[in-house]
């Protein structure tokens, strides 16, 4: 459905997105997972048309994006990050407004408004000001906003920031809702959780590039059957980085001074590796463990945590 | 699409309409203001009165008659009139407790009778402006009809001078010639003699302002205060283009299927119509509260002059906007421009006290071409050849302004991301 095809975007000499592609199939969640600056919102910019691309390719539906004009955004429904609703107004005046841009309606605009203060659990509180809701309400109106059109496309760029956990369960459920229902979604995010219980397929993104893309499965397999062994104490990078010469099957991921991250088969007994680390010099004041998961993908791929 | 996005301001302004209707009371409230410092309450016009103090040397009957000339019509209404001696006149005007001082010397009357040259002295008081001034005119018109009537009476004036000198009394028959004699000439003469009713009403507005019977100080006063108001309160109502961006919905409604020249040109239409309803609202409260009305030949002119006014400061809150890269630099500059355009334009005070050069400069401020018109339209009753020149200039102002403004801020919304 949605083709991005060596996408580029430089501000001021600095590349924020470097020749990404990837594809959102038809009814699915697409994950486009990093950590904030990776270029996610750059990347969505461009999809949504805010962005001229400088160069690469977007297609939707096979139809060019970047030169079929505001017309083939009716296809789209956007997100955004922050908050983008009109506080004066109240939540059927925003819904209405914002169905109406999009050419909705007399009894059909105000059947689908209806069906989504539903969705959202705000019919009750629906004639009251948006300045009046809380953090949760209004996400999840701003949410409605971007559905309330039936968007072939659903771009979500990263809808639980700064929510607390209960509206973020929230969210999470309307987005499967929307899912339910037939709507595509690239879905933007730095949670790894959200990612990992939301999406099928998924992109990892780090400074405008993308490090892995293909289902949950296939990029875990990109650790293999190791785990990641974290390790923070008093020792040099070099002494680090000695080790692999005498743990064969060790794998060095990244070695500075006092910290260092080892991916370890799992068959391999933890107790011996260690016994080996300090055999080797390291002293060791803290070691943490990770199973194979998207985060230890993260790891292996960037030498470092998602949250950093 | 457009009407769309007009709908959705409308309604976000009706939600909070606490500024604007701020913004609406501000000029009539300040006219209210300036009214009751400078002016009367009610229907703008007043009377002065000037004390004059009348010193008599002379005691003969034309120095009486002057002195109550003076208690005379409209002049009574005017003047007040306050007999002193030679002494305590001096102290009085020293004080500065009178605006002139008229003595008329010993032998005034004896002169006149006689057909000699006659004086009347007058002293000023240099701390006044108009009640000296006026003092020193009607004096004037009194020296000249006095001259005059010498002159053309001097027959019957001969037959008086000669029977006072008279030990005895004058026969009736005497008294009757002379009455018949002034009659005569009187008669005569009346069509040229008797002088035009004298019509001292004084009026508020600065010197020199034509005057008419539909003078009202407040149409006089609103006219640069609504202007200037009512570029604030366009100002006010354009920053919204910045207020969205910062609010992240501007760049919502650029992700739709709205183009970002409908965006624009959505703003601008709705700042445009909004003024034009403020300025509606202002003048109507204006004929509600001051009696500022208009008949409808000016309210034909009214019209028309208003939308090409509205237009142009439109253009010129536009063009802030639309070279300030955030709302925080349009919210500095706005006023400094705003500010510096009514007082070249004649808001604050008029144009004509200006230094030479700013004078110059005041052709370049929107804010002097309407003033111009509307003082026009409302006080000097002018006719559309009068308003032809403020109209066509702020016309052109409006174009320029909008054209560059609309171009200058969809090249800035489209780059905002």
């Amino acid at each position: 459905m949605l083709k991005i095809e060596n996408l580029v975007k430089s501000f001021n000499g600095t590349i924020a997105v470097d020749r990404i592609s990837f594809e959102v199939r038809k009814g699915e969640i697409f994950g486009f997972l990093g950590p904030n600056g990776a270029g996610k919102t750059t990347t969505i910019n461009m999809i949504s048309g805010l962005l001229k691309p400088d160069a690469g390719a977007i297609h939707l539906d096979g139809r060019d994006m970047l030169s079929g004009g505001p017309a083939l955004r009716k296809n789209l429904g956007v997100v955004p990050q922050d908050v983008a609703l009109y506080e004066e107004l109240n939540a059927v005046e925003n819904l209405r407004f914002w169905g109406g841009l999009y050419g909705l309606k007399g009894a059909p605009l105000r059947r689908r408004i209806d069906e989504l203060l539903e969705a959202t659990g705000l019919a009750d509180r629906a004639k009251e000001r948006v300045s009046g809701y809380s953090g949760g309400m209004k996400r999840r109106l701003n949410m409605a906003a971007g559905m309330v059109h039936k968007p072939k496309l659903l771009l979500l760029d990263e809808p639980t920031v700064g929510i607390d956990p209960q509206a973020r369960n929230h969210m999470l459920g309307l987005v499967r809702v929307f899912a339910k229902q037939g709507t595509t979604i690239l879905y933007t995010t730095h949670y790894l959780d959200e990612a990992e219980s939301l999406c099928g397929r998924l992109a990892i993104i780090d400074h405008g590039r993308i490090l892995a893309s293909g289902t949950q499965d296939a990029i875990k397999r990109i650790v293999g059957e190791n785990r990641l062994v974290r390790v923070t104490g008093r020792f040099s990078g070099i002494a680090a980085e000695r080790l692999q010469k005498k743990i064969k099957s060790l794998t060095v991921v990244s070695a500075a001074e006092n910290e260092a991250v080892f991916s370890l088969p799992v068959a391999q007994g933890t107790g011996r590796f260690l016994e080996a680390l300090i055999a080797g010099g390291l002293e060791i004041e803290n070691v943490g463990i990770k199973e194979p998961s998207l985060d230890s993908v993260f790891i292996k791929l960037t030498g470092r945590e998602l949250r950093d | 699409m457009i009407g769309r996005l007009l709908h959705k301001d409308m309604l976000r302004r009706m939600r909070n309409p606490g500024g604007f209707i701020l913004l609406l009371i501000m000029p009539l409230l300040f006219a209210m203001l300036i009214g009751l410092a400078f002016g009367p309450s009610g229907g703008g016009e007043r009377r002065i009165r000037i004390t004059l103090l009348f010193e008599d040397r002379d005691g003969s009957i034309a120095s009486k008659m002057l002195k109550s000339a003076f208690g005379q019509g409209e002049l009574s209404s005017l003047f007040d009139v306050r007999p002193v001696g030679a002494d305590s006149g001096a102290v009085l005007m020293n004080a500065g407790k009178a605006s002139a001082l008229l003595v008329v010397p010993a032998g005034f009357g004896d002169s006149l009778l006689n057909r000699r040259r006659a004086e009347l002295f007058l002293v000023k008081n240099p701390s006044e402006s108009f009640g000296p001034k006026i003092a020193e005119e009607t004096v004037r018109l009194f020296a000249e009809a006095g001259d005059r009537f010498v002159r053309i009476a001097g027959a019957p004036l001969e037959n008086i001078r000669v029977q006072s000198e008279r030990k005895e009394s004058p026969s009736d028959w005497e008294v009757a010639a002379v009455a018949v004699q002034f009659s005569r000439l009187v008669d005569r003469v009346s069509a040229y003699l008797i002088p035009p009713k004298i019509d001292l009403t004084i009026r508020s507005a600065a010197p020199g302002k034509a005057a008419s019977d539909s003078y009202n100080l407040y149409a006089d006063i609103l006219s640069g205060l609504s202007v200037m108001c009512l570029l604030f309160i366009l100002d006010v109502l354009s920053r919204d283009i910045h207020e969205e961006r910062q609010k992240k919905t501007l760049l919502r409604l650029r992700a739709g299927p709205a183009s970002v020249s409908s965006l624009v040109a959505a703003k601008i239409l709705f700042v445009f119509l909004s003024g034009l309803a403020a300025h509606g609202l202002v003048w109507g409260g204006a004929a509600a509260l001051f009696g500022v009305r208009m008949d409808a030949r000016q309210l034909l002119l009214f019209l028309p002059f208003s939308m090409v006014l509205v237009a142009a400061l439109t253009g010129v809150v536009f063009m802030v906007q639309g070279l300030s890269r955030t709302l925080s630099q349009a919210q500095a500059i706005s006023p400094a421009v705003i500010i510096t355009f009514s007082m070249l334009g004649g808001s604050m005070l008029p144009v004509r006290n200006l230094p030479g050069f700013l004078q110059k400069a005041a052709a370049l401020s929107p804010v002097t071409w309407g003033v111009r018109g509307l003082q026009g339209i409302l006080l000097e009753h002018a006719g559309p050849a009068g308003l032809l020149k403020p109209a066509l200039i702020l016309s052109l102002l409006a174009w320029c302004f909008l054209v560059l403004s609309f171009f200058l801020l969809r090249r800035k919304a489209a780059a905002w991301a």
